[in-house]
């Protein structure tokens, strides 16, 4: 008899709740509004997802309604499809990710329309539509980035996030939780995220980690050349070869404005060679009298791009010479069958523009170069005027992408089909980086920018953590973040790279590099 | 009737002990070791757990085992706000504890080793009195305990329910706790073969200890080995880099505590030993007198107090409580407590920085002999780049005006100790200040969903709201106004040319007028120290404070000094004069014996700068760096 009650309340209280939540949802998506006040503007909302050009596969951009008001109501439509009406107490536009794919899906390449009503004190009003533009190609499923704390010296908490921009999962690949070391510089070849590589610093597990097809190797590229591991990469299109700068990094803050500051003490460029495990370089990309970094090979693998800049000369003082340090786009050939050089050559020198350039990336359809450029060094993140130049490298036209703030923009990755950009910026505030993407079009033009949507739409106004290294790839990282631990942890595991017995050491400047002081990473 | 047998009971008497001993254990925690100041963290407690409203911030905890206990801890732990509160959460969790030793013992059939139940709480006393924070870790402890509990009571008879059952409780309780999950299954393990001598069953059991961790936290969580054993118990390396204190082995006491003991009943009970009393206790216990209950209560009861009291003399640091309280009412702008707190450890370089700030404050800073028994590095705290320096310094930064190094202290900060609310709190008083308004929405958001600072973030967040620019916020102004403007580098600058830069940007600027003097008197460089004496008029000093009047004495007392005085108009008090007097009859009547002179000079000379400036070295606070 007990039971019985028992399981009676139980199935009404299902029902009750059932029908409450039922209730909820058909009642509060409809709103009858007969009446309304015109008001002749677009409302103020947050993200400003208003006038650019989204992808079709995003996750739902939802927003934040920043005008007074009691109850709100958003409809959403396109020319084809069935129209997503949300209903609000708060002003939060959660938008229902099944509805808004269906929308987008069959709608690529038309305008996207938000009719939003708002009731304030008793009264509705209806604002201006706003629109976006649906753009015909997707973007990459996922981004890859660091969560690190802005300001940071010696990071402690950090890890590798994978979100998949199509809805909102977001997943720690490697978090400090799981092991306390400092990981870095993830990256793809070709966009594929079976072809992956990842500095680990610090502790038993350090190493440069190369994830291909499923096994991990775990490189210690340090030789007699370079006594310090690679550092910023770049994967030849073959998926044989890996280019590495070798850095010395500094930090340093200043007194007035923005306060963190990094520069290169010395840097060079070294090839790390998969399959044979070893290390080389050549004079030019390793000169004693310049600093390289920033490598980056052209989509053909014909040409390896890089950022070099005029060695300081040791006799001044860091304080005078800093501001000073200047880096030109390069470019020099190389043949991978051959293993041969050509002759570097100056592709955008700071003369011409007056701006230090760095962070080259180049489109997979090798049409254009993104790069951040900055008043000096190569940390355009940390200071005003950092800001996304295009280089078309057909024509040699550089031009400012229309994506920049007043505020410092800095690392970029394409996306697979070369219409999509994200980019580091700190436009929402001045600590902060977060990720945004910006279409570019046929003829290179960037569109305006959106930040990476979230499912809380003021996620931003509260998350104190900085957006690092944001890399596009098409698909989710394969390994798990355990398999990389294990083999970083594994006794033996480690392969030390061989230096190639042809590399002249007097030639180059890393023979010196290696007597310099202990080596000071930090999050780069 | 009843009530007497009641009184007269055994129950009763252990009972009303147990109320006695965990009322004094409350009240002492809440009233001497204020719990409130662990909260707070001196700057020495690191990665105090913080908790947002909010559930991006519990998502998180989802992502590995031992999560959930992880933010339940994380939440109750914030209302170590209050003393009161604190304590009572601590003494709650210790009576848990006693109350499954309790049980325990008496489940496995050893009733006489039940006077062992208090030795968990007084590990609690004496991890509390030390200052240390170790709540996330015994909480999962004591989670784990309160399921070998809920195994216990089931009580199936039958071997098969109880391994479902087993099995069922250890797949929650790793999810929930993680590697205290380990204690779990090591107990349940011993209890089968003490209570039951179910020898599979208890090996399946200890296995499990293996299985379970491998298979939850390798396979499903996808931890490293290490960590999926490790995590939230006293060995995980969060707690091995954050918690480096000597409290640690009271916490591998507390959770070895039980395994160990029931273990040594395993091997006795193997061993056919009869369990005893030691047999001091067994004649004590015969004395005629020992047989009234009420003295052997009085007794017994004294007897746990004094090994309570023993524990907590040996372990509480008095030092640490002074650096906590300092650094607490320092926070808070409390200054004549932190002259008081301060007097129990003064010679740490953190408590003399927060006294020299608070002499600042309360407009003795000149006044006091204090700065002169110290190193000048320790006014800025310029000296080594310690992590935990950047917890004290952001705060001296920031009453001097030096807004960008507080800031960058309070990064590194940040990074050291984790989102602590305070630190979050200066960092948007710093963007406030920088006109970085977006920023500081940023951190006052964040804190918006902390406990307790989520008013004060949301009186800022509505203050920009209507007033972006914070130009009525007479504090943001004031301290607008003694930002610098011209650039150069943090590393750079000594502390006077740093106090300098602060004195160009605003010649008002008291703070920093009064620790360059200071610097100058303590190096005895009165030239430069002459050379800024124009400055006194900047400032409405009803008299110039005594240090630096003793210091004018001396500088006008020499030719060369005469010469940099000249046209200065200076009112130097009759008591400085009079006092310049006495010490220099009393020097004459030591000339040719200094070291005679140093021992007889009297005390209330002692205190002045002359006495400073005549018998003690040079000291170059630059070289400090």
């Amino acid at each position: 008899m007990k039971k019985r009650n028992l399981i009676i309340c139980i199935s009404l209280l299902l029902i009750i709740g059932i029908g409450v939540i039922l209730l909820f949802n058909l009642g509060f998506n409809i709103e009858d509004i007969n009446q309304y006040t015109e008001i002749g503007r677009s409302p103020k909302i947050d993200p400003d997802y208003v006038n650019t050009v989204i992808p079709p596969n995003i996750a739902p951009m939802n927003f934040f309604i920043k005008e007074p008001g009691t109850r709100y109501y958003v409809q959403i439509s396109s020319a084809n499809g069935k129209e997503i009406k949300i209903s609000s107490n708060n002003g939060k536009i959660i938008i229902p990710i099944r509805k808004w794919k269906q929308l987008l899906n069959v709608n690529r390449g038309e305008a996207i329309n938000y009719v939003v009503y708002i009731k304030n004190k008793g009264e509705w009003y209806r604002y201006q539509t706003f629109s976006n533009k649906i753009a015909k190609e997707d973007i990459d499923s996922h981004l890859v980035y660091r969560l690190i704390d802005p300001m940071f010296v010696q990071s402690k908490i950090m890890g590798i996030y994978q979100r998949n921009v199509t809805n909102f999962h977001e997943e720690a690949v490697l978090h400090t939780r799981a092991m306390n070391a400092c990981y870095n510089c993830h990256s793809f070849c070709n966009k594929k995220p079976d072809n992956m590589m990842m500095h680990i610093r610090g502790g038993k597990g350090a190493g440069t980690f190369i994830i291909q097809n499923g096994s991990i190797k775990k490189i210690n590229t340090t030789t007699a050349f370079n006594k310090y591991p690679g550092a910023y990469r770049s994967w030849h299109p073959s998926g044989k070869i890996i280019a590495f700068s070798v850095n010395i990094v500094r930090q340093f803050f200043h007194a007035v404005g923005y306060t963190q500051e990094g520069y290169d003490k010395m840097s060079d460029l070294i090839l790390y060679k998969i399959d044979s495990n070893m290390v080389t370089t050549c004079p030019d990309i390793a000169s004693p009298r310049f600093m390289e970094t920033y490598p980056e090979w052209s989509p053909d693998g014909r040409y390896l791009y890089y950022c070099r800049a005029k060695q300081p000369d040791s006799s001044s003082s860091f304080e005078e010479v800093y501001d000073k340090i200047m880096y030109d786009l390069m470019r020099i050939p190389y043949d991978m069958e051959t293993d041969t050089w050509g002759k570097p050559e100056v592709v955008l020198s700071h003369k011409r523009t007056n701006l230090s350039v760095t962070q080259p990336r180049i489109s997979p359809d090798g049409k254009y170069l993104a790069c951040a450029m900055t008043r000096w060094g190569t940390f355009s993140i940390h200071r005003p005027g950092g800001d996304i130049y295009l280089l078309n490298l057909k024509t040699g036209e550089l031009y400012e992408a229309d994506v920049n703030s007043d505020r410092p923009e800095s690392y970029n990755s394409w996306s697979s089909n070369s219409r999509w950009l994200v980019f580091s910026s700190k436009m929402r505030d001045d600590v902060i980086t977060r990720p945004y993407f910006t279409y570019i079009d046929e003829n290179g033009k960037a569109h305006k920018p959106f930040i990476l949507p979230q499912e809380d739409p003021t996620f931003y106004d509260t998350f104190i953590i900085t957006y690092n290294v944001p890399e596009l790839v098409d698909g989710p990282i394969p390994v798990r973040g355990q398999e990389i631990i294990r083999t970083a942890l594994a006794e033996g595991s480690t392969q030390k790279a061989v230096l190639d017995p042809e590399i002249d050491l007097d030639a180059v400047t890393s023979a010196t590099m290696k007597d310099e002081e202990g080596g000071n990473y930090f999050h780069q | 009737m009843d009530i007497f047998k009641k009184i007269q009971s055994k129950e009763f008497e252990s009972a009303s002990r147990s109320f006695l001993f965990f009322i004094l254990f409350y009240l002492y925690l809440w009233l001497f070791v204020d719990i409130h100041l662990i909260y707070h963290g001196g700057g020495e407690i690191r990665y105090f757990p913080v908790f947002y409203k909010d559930w991006f911030f519990f998502k998180e905890f989802l992502s590995y085992p031992g999560g959930l206990v992880e933010y339940l801890s994380t939440f109750i732990s914030q209302f170590f706000y209050f003393s009161w509160a604190g304590a009572l959460i601590i003494t709650l969790q210790a009576w848990v504890i006693y109350a499954f030793v309790n049980s325990f013992v008496k489940i496995v059939n050893a009733p006489q080793l039940r006077w062992l139940r208090f030795v968990p709480p007084i590990f609690f006393l004496i991890l509390y009195s030390k200052y240390t924070f170790y709540f996330i870790t015994t909480m999962t402890l004591t989670v784990a305990l309160c399921f070998i509990w809920l195994y216990i009571k089931f009580n199936f008879r039958k071997e098969s329910l109880r391994l479902i059952t087993f099995f069922i409780l250890s797949t929650v309780l790793y999810a929930l706790v993680g590697g205290a999950y380990i204690i779990f299954a090591l107990l349940c393990g011993m209890y089968e073969l003490l209570s039951r001598r179910q020898w599979q069953t208890s090996l399946i059991f200890l296995l499990s200890a293996l299985i379970i961790p491998y298979f939850e936290g390798v396979l499903i969580y996808r931890f490293s080995s290490v960590d999926a054993f490790t995590i939230l118990t006293p060995i995980f390396w969060k707690f091995q880099i954050y918690n480096k204190t000597d409290g640690v082995l009271f916490v591998y006491g507390l959770y070895l505590f039980l395994p160990l003991l029931t273990f040594a009943l395993i091997i006795w009970r193997m061993l056919g030993v009869r369990l005893n009393l030691p047999k001091f206790i067994s004649k004590v216990s015969e004395i005629s007198f020992m047989k009234n209950k009420k003295i052997r209560w009085i007794i017994d009861t004294g007897f746990l107090f004094l090994v309570a009291a023993a524990a907590v003399c040996f372990s509480f640091d008095s030092k640490r409580k002074a650096l906590f309280s300092v650094d607490y009412y320092a926070f808070n702008r409390m200054w004549p407590q932190v002259l008081e707190a301060a007097t129990d450890n003064p010679n740490h370089p953190l408590v003399i920085a927060a006294v020299n700030r608070a002499l600042y404050h309360l407009g003795q800073f000149g006044n006091t002999s204090f700065t002169l028994r110290h190193n000048p590095s320790t006014l800025l705290l310029v000296g080594e780049h310690h992590a935990q320096l950047y917890w004290y310094q952001s705060d001296i930064f920031l009453d001097l005006g030096y807004v960008n190094g507080a800031e960058h202290d309070v990064a590194e900060a940040l990074e050291y100790y984790g989102e602590r609310p305070q630190l979050l709190q200066r960092m948007a008083i710093i963007n406030m200040i920088k006109g970085n308004i977006g920023t500081a929405r940023i951190y006052l958001g964040a804190l918006s969903k902390i406990l307790f600072y989520s008013g004060w973030a949301n009186m800022y967040l509505n203050r920009i709201e209507s007033d972006p620019t914070l130009s009525e916020d007479r504090q943001i102004q004031y301290l607008r106004s003694l930002m610098i403007d011209r650039e150069h580098l943090l590393e750079y600058p000594t502390i006077n040319a740093i106090l300098l830069e602060l004195l160009n940007k605003n010649r008002y600027n008291r703070m920093a007028f009064e620790y360059l003097m200071t610097c100058y008197i303590v190096t005895k460089d009165l030239d430069s120290f002459a050379k800024n004496i124009d400055r006194f008029k900047d400032f409405q000093y009803p008299s110039i404070p005594r240090l630096f009047e003793e210091a004018i004495l001396i500088i006008s007392s020499s030719p060369s000094g005469k010469n940099l005085m000249q046209g200065k108009e200076l009112v130097i008090s009759g008591k400085s004069l009079q006092r310049y007097n006495s010490f220099l009859n009393f020097l004459s009547a030591f000339k040719k014996d200094k070291n005679k002179a140093l021992r007889e000079i009297p005390d209330d000379l002692r205190d002045s700068y002359f006495f400073y400036y005549t018998f003690f070295g040079n000291i170059n606070p630059d070289k400090e760096k």
